[in-house]
Order: C-alpha cells, then structure tokens, then sequence
C-alpha cells in the first residue's frame, strides 16, 4: 500500500528578485516497507522537496500547490489519509518523528557537542512521547545504539568522542526512536568516505528488513542507488523526469538525462572507456526555458521539446514513466555501464 | 626558466614526461597530543611514506577519512613540518619549510570549492594574485590577458565574463576549476589535488577528472590524486598507492591493483565502491 | 540547523545572478528609518549653530518659560533657549560621538588582528592587554582621566572614551581572525607566497568588514552614552555646549523636581533617537552580510499554504526571462 502520495507539490522561494521556483508539480508515491531513491544534481530541488514534505521549509519557501498524502500502514483502510501540509499545532507534532522523521546531510553536525549522545536520543523521544518513563526511555536508547551499530556502551560519549559515520548512525538513531513509518533521508552519507557510507546504507537496509519502515533517500549519486534501491525517481530542474524500478532502469534507462546520469561515473568493475558526464550545467531556476528543461544538453533533443514541457506520463513497462517527447527505448549503445554483467555477491 | 610570456601557457622545469619530478621516502609526522604543558605522544598521522610523481602522470593516493594521505600531501607541499624523512624536487633536497621556487614548484588543489576562494573578493583578483607575486606580468594588460588564458585553460568560458564575478555567484564545479586555475598561474611542476572532486556532484566529477587528466598529457605536470574512491582512480591514474593507517600497504598500475589486488584494505576498498547495480542482492 | 537553511537558499540562488548585497537599494524599513533619523542629526550637527534662533549662551527671554512661538522648546533658568542649545549641542555630541567610534574602532583592529593572527607571545601580551582594560571600570576610569583634561576639547574627551571603549572590540576581532586564519582560502593564499602584511589586510581584514562597521556603530553609540554620563556628572569641559552638557545644567537647576521637562526631555530623546538610529542601521549590515536575514516579502508565511490558481504547464508565454 501507498504509505506516502506526493501530488502535485509545487514549491517556490521568495528572493529579493522575485519568486524563484524551486519544485514544480512533482508526483512521488512511496509504498510501505520501499527503499525510494530520488536522484538529481545540486539545485534540483530535491532538497527543496524533502523540506517541503517534512514541513520544514525556512520562511522564504511557500508551498504553491499540491498535497503529501501519508496513510499509516497500521490505520483500517476506512481511514482517510492526511494530508500533512494541512496538519498544524499537536497534530503535527504527533505526526512528526512518530509517523515520519528525516536524518539530513551532515546530521552528524547537529549534534550538540556539549551534551551526551544518550541524552540527545533521550531527548528527541521525550519530545514527542510525554508517555515514556525515564527508565524506559533509557532502555530504548541503549537499545537503539545496540540496533545502528554503535553500542550502547557510548551512551555516555560526547559527540567528539565519535566517528563521523558512528555520529551518523546516531543521528540514523535518533530517527528511528519511535517507530516511524516513513524516513526521509536528504544525502545522509555525502559527507562521509566511501566505505564508511557502504556500511551505513547496508545498516539502512538491514533496519529496514527488521523494522520495515519506508525510506525516500535523496542523492546526488545515482550509483548509491543502483546498488540499493527499490524504485529510483530521477529529478531535474524541479521536476521528477523518470520514475521506474531500479532494475528496470539498469538496464533500460529511457530519460537522455539518466543516461547521461549513468554513464558519468565509473564502476569499478565495468570496462575502462572515456567518462564525459553530461555537457552544460542545469538552469537556474529563474530561467527556466520555454520546453523541456533539459533540451538544451539534450543529445536527443528535436524541435517540438523546444516549445512544450513534457510531463512524467507512463512508460512503455509497468511501474515506469518519464517525462520526454524521444525517450530511448532500447539500451543505450555504450557498452560497460548498461550492460548485464553476472550477478556478483557482495562479500 | 623557460615560457611564452604573454599568454603565460609554457611550463617551466627540466625534464620530459615520465622523469621524476617530485620523490619523498621515510615521510613521517606525528601530532603530538598536548595536555597543559606536557607533550604526549600522540600518533603517527603519516608513518614512513614513500612517494614518486612523474610529470606526465597521475599517481592516485587511495585510503579512507585519517589514513593520513591529505596530511602526505600537505608534507609533499611543505605546508607542514615533517618530522623525518626526505622531499626531492627534480633531484634536489627541499628544506622543512618552502622556499618561493619550491612554491612555485608544487602546488595544491583543496577539497573544499567553497572554502578555497576568498568570498570578498573576484575572481578577477584572485587570478592577478599569483600572477603578480611571482612577477609574471607586471601591467594590468599582462595580468589580465594570462588571466583571460588560465580560464581557457580550464574550459570557463567566456573567460571574461567569470573575471568579475565573486565565488558565491559560481557553482561547485566551477570554483574548483578557478581552484586549478590558481594553482596553474604559479606555473608548478607538480600539482597535489587533495580529493578535489569529493564535494561536487557525481556527474560533473568526470568532467574535472578528465581537465585534471588533460593537464597532466598537454603541460607535463606531476599530479598527485587524493582519494577515497577507488573506482575514480582507476579511470583517471596511472599508478595506485593504497593508504590505511599512515603507511602504504600496497601500490602498482591502476589496472594492475583494482583488477588482482594484493592487500585485503585493497579488497575492503573496492568492495565499497559502486558497482554500478552489479552488486544488488535481489533480482 | 543552520546548513538546512543554507541548502535551499543555495540552490534557489543557483544561477541567479545575485551579485553583491543590495547596496544601493533599501528595502527595509528599518534601515530607512535609522537612516533618516541619522541624517536629520548630521544635517543639525553640521548647520546646527547657523540655523539656531538665538545665540546658546545668551540669555534671550523670560526664566524657565515653557515652549512657544517664540522659543520652541522655552528656555532655561538663564533665559537660554532650549531650542538653541540643543542645535549646538548637537556637533560636539556628534563629534565626540564619531571621533571616539572611530579611534576605538581603529584601536580596536591593530590590536585584535594582530593578536589573532601572530598567535604565541604576542597574542598572549595583547589579549593581557585587552583583558585589563576590559576589566578596569569604565566609567571611573574616564572621569579619572577626563579630571586632568580641564576645559578640553571635544577631541581630547573622544580620546579619553575611546581607552575605555576598544577592547571589546578587540576581543572580538581576535577570535574572528583566529578563525578565519585557518581558512583554506588564507592557508591557499600563503602557499601562494604572499605575504604576510597582504595576507592581513587583502584576505583576512575584507572578511571583517561587517564587524568593524557593526563594531563602530555601536562604539559610537556607547562614546555618546558616556560623554553625557560625563557631563552629566560635570566632569570634563561643560563650556562648550552638548546634549550632555544640557542635562547637567538641567539637574543642576533641579529642573526635574520643578517639572521643567522642556529642558531635559529634548536632549534625553535625542541621545536615545541617535542610539536607536545606529541600532537600526545595524540592521543593514547584518543583512548584507547574511543573506537569509534580508526581509521576506510580507504574506509569506510558514504554514498554511495559500491557495493559487494552478497555471497550465504546457506553454510558456512568449519573451519568458531566459
């Protein structure tokens, strides 16, 4: 079932220059229990969207149109959802942390470096569950070290005294306290080395097999996400351009921008061949163009992707769509990074 | 030293491709703890290194956040003291502390895009800085026709326009570019990019990989690439040197050490790497 | 969460070409107003003595009358008009008030920066230095000072306010140099080879800029604050007319008790109107620097989200900004 229905959702900003806008008209659906991975440059919007979701844009941001659907997975079908942009005051607040919580980039740094790592997990429970006895609390806090990978024993430790992936995991923690549904995770390993942020997206995944919570995890790096994800959505420009199953878009990508995307970083076992990325830098988002946004670095672009925007309509396969007038439909001719190579155990 | 000196494209220094211009053996620095007055011992960041860039050729250094390879290179720039150990620079020994030929020898390209440049000032000014400390133009004509020169050089086009900007009108990937730009107005042999690619987005790294790449076939300079993506190493370097720990557990061709690595870190480290949906569990 | 806010704001702001803070424009209300009120002192300051109906000193018309046609703001207990006084006043307290800024300010950098930059001994000496003067009470150690200053002028007096006043300044600038000499951009700069000097005034001090002003403004609001506590008190030249100056005459012709509030009222509001004023330009700077504090048009609001007629997305009008 749809645990999460974005529809529509537009935001924008208020600059001294006039309204810039930041989202426009993105369609998401998260199923419960799925691994969503949102995909887009620097500037997309992704974050945009998730602050947005999670009711937390600074004052200049206005939503100008559309909803967040969240239906909780234990709620009788005869409930209907809520909208969450609609909830304000108590009801928000017990919606926040409880149904939904978010670990954003460089969380690591939130923590406050004077208080005790097992006081601020305390405290984020105590903020949203008046309910708890300290006692319980205590327990739950130990438990949830133990479950990310930390250790309870650094229940006492000061901020300092921990790693930057281990001060992570905490954060990771901290969002999992109360049993949430959904998890918003805005590049939560950007800031870390690349084993560290391997073991932390297989501790995700390995919570999330137990606990069975959703997670949309926004990215700039698409290869995170062919290793991880369920689904994968690809935003550019404010807008999402290709939605399909991680699998299916491995394989078969049918936007020209995520193939662009594909073919920009090298795996490590593919063939060695010339890495171009994708000439051009996105448009800022006052001067969006008449048409598709990314006509112009667009290899395949044509005179009528000039004049209209395309929207996100189905693909040819189930559970796909893009919004393109030429999408590809057969692989793409560059041999190594779409290819099928045998599946290989990870050690 | 040799140069064409009014665009200021010449690289300056003996030696064709493939002789090597930069070579350090037995670097170690430790940073000693400090409670009160009493010095403890604290450990070693960097423990007996030995390195060799040749021009012409990027050498990655790959190893995780504290291995101890953004600290080799700052040991290699002299920005730092090293306690043991020796730097050669075409042959000769360098001091502990930089001479303005070595700076003009060696020089770095940081992580950070957005801490790098100088937010109160241009571009246009940063450019002129190098150029006129080290007096390879003396007029505002000079100056702004190599400046005009060094953008090319990193693909900013048009140059002109990026002369007057400030560094928070440009995007990541562009002030990295001005980053290398600034490090190739000093003319150097040898460039010591520490992860310059870290915090930018995947799909423009290629791009600066492949200007980095660039740099090191047309101008002949020595790159040192810091690292702690494997796979980018074995697009972009000629030779691997694994890092963990303050030593180098393992190094050879780049093909050679990601296709039959020797060391387990080696394995751990490309285990980690992305592989491109190969590695999913599920079907 | 600080860099949450910044996150957005970064990519709304990608390709926009925001070039350097707004400086010619004023959008804020605040800014305009402590503009206004400052320019209306300065104009006083500079042609005050001109424009005064009467000669200050002079005793032009009935004892302690209450304002009128004749003296606007009545007279003192001498016949002086209040309203002249305060005109004149209004040079020295501004001078007194800028001069003592600007030397504090001035003091305050040489020796902030230099502590913070050099480090070891000498920062160790200068923040010795700037921790006895903050320390050292302020307002006796002026009145000590100013005793030996009979009759100086106003310059002297700025001088005297000004040992009083630099070395929070000071403090500050150090631990803003400490910091930002560890910043990539000055650690590029010096592997660059320049020098030191350059280093200090070309890539540290223009990163300082929004704290010397907000530094000065502020000095200067505190040097008029003590140079009428100053002549409030009598010490130090009551010869020469200031707002302070009026206030001592005032409360030494127990003006308060009688209810003569014509003559102390004005020179009070005129103090706190320039501290306001200097407060509010504060404003300004503090948005120029931090773009996120620049003011959000009215109507957007954290909330509710206001419903807006949904544009199709197909076309885009013709001419749309590229």
């Amino acid at each position: 079932m749809n645990v999460l229905e974005v529809r529509g959702l537009s935001v924008s900003y208020a600059t001294p220059d006039g309204p810039a806008k930041a989202v426009s008209s993105v369609d998401l659906t998260l199923r419960a229990g799925e691994f969503l991975g949102l995909a887009g440059e620097s500037g997309c919007g992704k974050s945009t969207l998730a602050l947005a979701v999670s009711r937390l844009l600074p004052p200049a941001g206005t939503v100008t149109g559309g909803s967040v659907l969240f239906r909780s997975a234990s709620d009788p079908a005869q409930v209907p959802p809520v909208d969450v942009l609609d909830l304000t005051g108590e009801p928000l607040r017990a919606f926040r942390w409880r149904q939904m919580s978010m670990v954003f980039q460089s969380a690591m740094n939130s923590l406050n470096p004077v208080m005790r790592v097992g006081s601020q997990v305390a405290d984020a429970i105590r903020a949203h569950d008046r309910l708890m006895s300290r006692a319980e609390r205590a327990a739950r806090c130990a438990e949830l070290l133990d479950m990310v990978g930390v250790g309870s024993g650094h229940l006492r430790s000061y901020p300092h005294q921990l790693s930057g992936g281990m001060r992570q995991r905490v954060m990771i923690a901290m969002a999992l306290s109360l049993g949430p549904q959904v998890v918003l995770m805005d590049e939560p390993t950007t800031a870390l080395d690349v084993v560290v942020q391997r073991e932390i997206l297989d501790e995700i995944r390995a919570l999330q097999a137990r606990l069975g919570f959703a997670v949309l995890f926004i990215t700039h790096d698409l290869s995170l996400l062919l290793d991880l994800a369920d689904r994968i959505a690809v935003m550019y420009a404010g807008s999402v351009v290709e939605e399909a199953p991680a699998a299916d878009l491995i394989a078969c990508a049918a936007h020209p921008y995520t193939i662009g995307l594909l073919s920009s970083f090298p795996a490590v076992d593919g063939p060695v061949r010339e890495l171009t990325g994708i000439p051009g830098s996105p448009p800022g988002l006052r001067q969006l163009p008449d048409g598709c946004a990314f006509a112009p670095r667009c290899p395949r672009a044509a005179a009528d992707c000039l004049v209209q925007r395309p929207l996100l309509v189905p693909g040819s396969a189930p559970h796909r769509s893009v919004a393109c007038f030429h999408p590809a439909r057969t692989p793409a001719a560059e041999p190594g990074s779409q290819a099928l190579a045998p599946e290989k155990r990870r050690p | 030293m040799t140069d064409t000196a009014s665009t200021g494209t010449g690289t300056a220094g003996p030696g064709s491709a493939g002789t090597v211009a930069l070579a350090a053996s037995g670097l170690t620095k430790s940073y000693a703890g400090r409670l009160g007055r009493r010095r403890r011992a604290g450990a070693a960041a960097v423990a007996g290194v030995d390195l060799e860039l040749r021009r012409g050729a990027i050498c990655a250094l790959v190893g995780q956040s504290g291995s101890g390879k953004s600290t080799t290179a700052r040991l290699l720039a002299l920005l730092e003291r090293r306690d043991s150990g020796t730097v050669l620079l075409d042959g000769a020994p360098a001091g502990t502390s930089p001479t303005n030929a070595y700076r003009r020898a060696v020089q770095m390209v940081f992580q950070d895009p957005f801490a790098s440049l100088n937010p109160a000032h241009t571009i246009g000014y940063h450019l002129s800085r190098p150029l006129r400390v080290h007096r390879y133009a003396r007029s505002r004509a000079q100056v702004l026709s190599q400046s005009v020169a060094l953008l090319e050089r990193v693909h900013l086009r048009p140059a002109q326009e990026f002369l007057g900007k400030f560094p928070h009108q440009l995007s990541g990937g562009e002030r990295q570019r001005v980053a290398i730009a600034l490090a190739l107005a000093v003319r150097p042999r040898v460039l010591l990019a520490d992860e310059p690619v870290s915090m930018l987005d995947v799909s423009i790294r290629a791009g600066l990989l492949n200007l980095l790449r660039e740099l090191a076939d047309t101008q002949r300079l020595a790159v040192l690439y810091i690292t702690h993506d494997i796979a980018s190493a074995r697009y972009f370097a000629d030779t691997i040197a694994v890092m963990y720990a303050g030593r180098i557990v393992e190094r050879g061709p780049a093909r050679e050490v990601t296709e039959h690595p020797a060391h387990e870190y080696t394995r751990l480290l490309l285990a980690a790497a992305p592989r491109g949906g190969r590695g999913r569990d599920r079907g | 969460m600080s860099i949450l806010a910044a996150q957005p704001a970064a990519e709304a702001g990608q390709g926009v070409t925001a070039g350097r803070p707004a400086r010619g424009r004023v959008r804020d209300p605040k800014v305009l107003a402590g503009g206004v009120i400052l320019g209306v002192f300065v104009i006083l300051a500079v042609a005050g003595p001109y424009l005064a109906p009467y000669n200050p000193s002079a005793a032009t018309g009935a004892n302690l009358a209450a304002p009128s046609a004749a003296h606007w703001l009545g007279t003192t207990q001498t016949g002086q008009d209040v309203f002249s006084e305060l005109l004149a006043g209004a040079r020295v307290t501004l001078l007194v008030g800028f001069a003592a800024g600007a030397i504090a300010t001035v003091l305050a950098v040489i020796v902030g920066v230099t502590a913070g930059f050099v480090g070891g001994l000498g920062d160790e000496l200068l923040s010795l230095l700037s921790n006895v003067f903050l320390v050292i009470p302020a307002l006796p150690l002026v009145i000590v000072l100013a005793g030996y200053l009979h009759n100086a002028g106003a310059l002297a007096v700025a001088a005297v306010i000004s040992v009083t006043g630099w070395a929070f300044g000071a403090r500050v600038l150090r631990a803003q140099t400490l910091s930002l000499r560890e910043r990539e951009f000055v650690v590029a700069a010096r592997a660059r080879g320049e020098r030191l000097w350059r280093l200090v005034l070309f890539e540290i001090l223009p990163n300082e800029r929004a704290i010397i002003v907000s530094g000065f403004l502020l000095t200067s609001v505190f040097a008029v604050l003590t140079q009428a506590s100053l002549a409030f008190l009598g010490v130090g030249s009551i010869s020469s007319w200031s707002w302070g100056t009026m206030l001592y005459w005032a409360q030494n012709a127990e003006a308060f008790t009688i209810g003569a509030w014509w003559w102390y009222v004005p020179p009070g509001l005129c103090i706190g109107l320039f501290g306001m004023a200097l407060g509010l330009l504060n404003f300004a700077i503090d948005e120029g620097l931090n773009p996120r504090l620049r003011a959000v048009p009215r109507g957007r609001k954290h909330g509710p989200r206001r419903p807006v007629v949904r544009r199709p997305v197909v076309q885009r009008k013709a001419g749309a900004a590229r």
